[in-house]
């Protein structure tokens, strides 16, 4: 991840180390939330203009509530696990950068469909509003997907 | 919050998180003094199986022992939210997990889910007081 223009990094190191525990933690409540199918909150995790993109099932949505009514549509039969790990974040004083590698597994067998088992880097883009750092932008890029059960 | 106190936060997430890790690595190693040394005298759990809702140190590894002890296992632990509040915390881990047994043509289990814990300050560290675990799939197989 290139660092923007010379940035100046938040200059409280402290603080610093705070914004990308603060943020990790924003990842881990996205997933736990979209697994668990905890709608309401997992809106919280978005910011109200949020851009998510999956371009390998063509999914463009601007707006949490875009984002949230989607999910919300396609997911409520599936059973999903979304592990992520390894994260890259870079804070810059309000806004910051992440990259995750991605583990996921979604399960459609019970409405007739398939198992797939995708390994993915989402990149994202964090900004910080009333003290809380959200998802802004969302961009997941897969390297592979598996279709049936792990053997 | 002053410059101590938040230093200290950090030091307590990451003094939860290394604990975590340690349950999970004793575990797998089957060092139940160990694994007993993470949780608190008076610890409860609930791993959401018959017979798992147990309360004190003893009674949780004798349960976990008794479950796992004859079993390979592997236990993962994922994006902890760890939230601290003086001398309490509460967390929330994603889990993956495989069970297998020894004979080959046994059953082999893989399962997903999340640990919702409290943990306590005991002194200069931390131990978990209540573990709840919560599974949202998992899948069976045979052992080749």
């Amino acid at each position: 991840m290139s660092r923007a223009k010379g940035a100046s990094l938040s200059a409280d190191p402290i603080q610093r180390l705070l914004d990308i525990e603060e943020i990790q933690q924003l990842m881990g409540r996205y997933c736990r939330c979209l697994d668990l199918k905890l709608w309401d909150e997992l809106g919280e995790t978005f910011s109200e203009d949020v851009a998510f993109d999956i371009p390998a099932t063509g999914v463009k949505l601007a707006g949490r509530k875009a984002v949230v009514d989607l999910l919300r549509g396609v997911l409520p039969k599936a059973v999903t696990v979304h592990h992520a790990h390894m994260p890259e974040i870079e804070v810059d004083g309000d806004t910051a950068r992440g990259v995750w590698a991605i583990c996921d597994m979604v399960d459609r067998t019970g409405e007739g469909g398939s198992i797939k088992r995708g390994y993915s880097h989402c990149r994202e883009q964090y900004v910080r509003v009333d003290g809380s750092w959200r998802i802004k932008r969302f961009d997941l890029t897969f390297l592979r997907i598996d279709q049936g059960a792990q053997p | 919050m002053s410059t101590d106190a938040r230093v200290q936060r950090l030091l307590d997430i990451e003094e939860i998180k290394r604990l975590k890790a340690r349950y999970f690595r004793s575990l797998d190693l089957k060092d139940w003094d160990d694994l007993g040394d993470v949780f608190t005298e008076d610890a409860h759990v609930d791993y959401s199986l018959p017979g798992s809702n147990r309360v004190g140190r003893a009674a949780v590894i004798e349960f976990i022992r008794a479950k796992v002890g004859p079993l390979r296992t592997v236990h993962h632990g994922h994006m902890p939210e760890i939230e601290v509040s003086g001398d309490t915390a509460r967390g929330v881990w994603a889990m993956f997990d495989m069970v297998e047994g020894p004979e080959v043509g046994g059953p082999v289990m893989r399962g997903y889910g999340h640990y919702h814990e409290e943990y306590v300050r005991d002194g200069a560290r931390w131990r978990i007081s209540r573990l709840r675990l919560t599974r949202l799939r998992t899948d069976r197989g045979v052992k080749p």
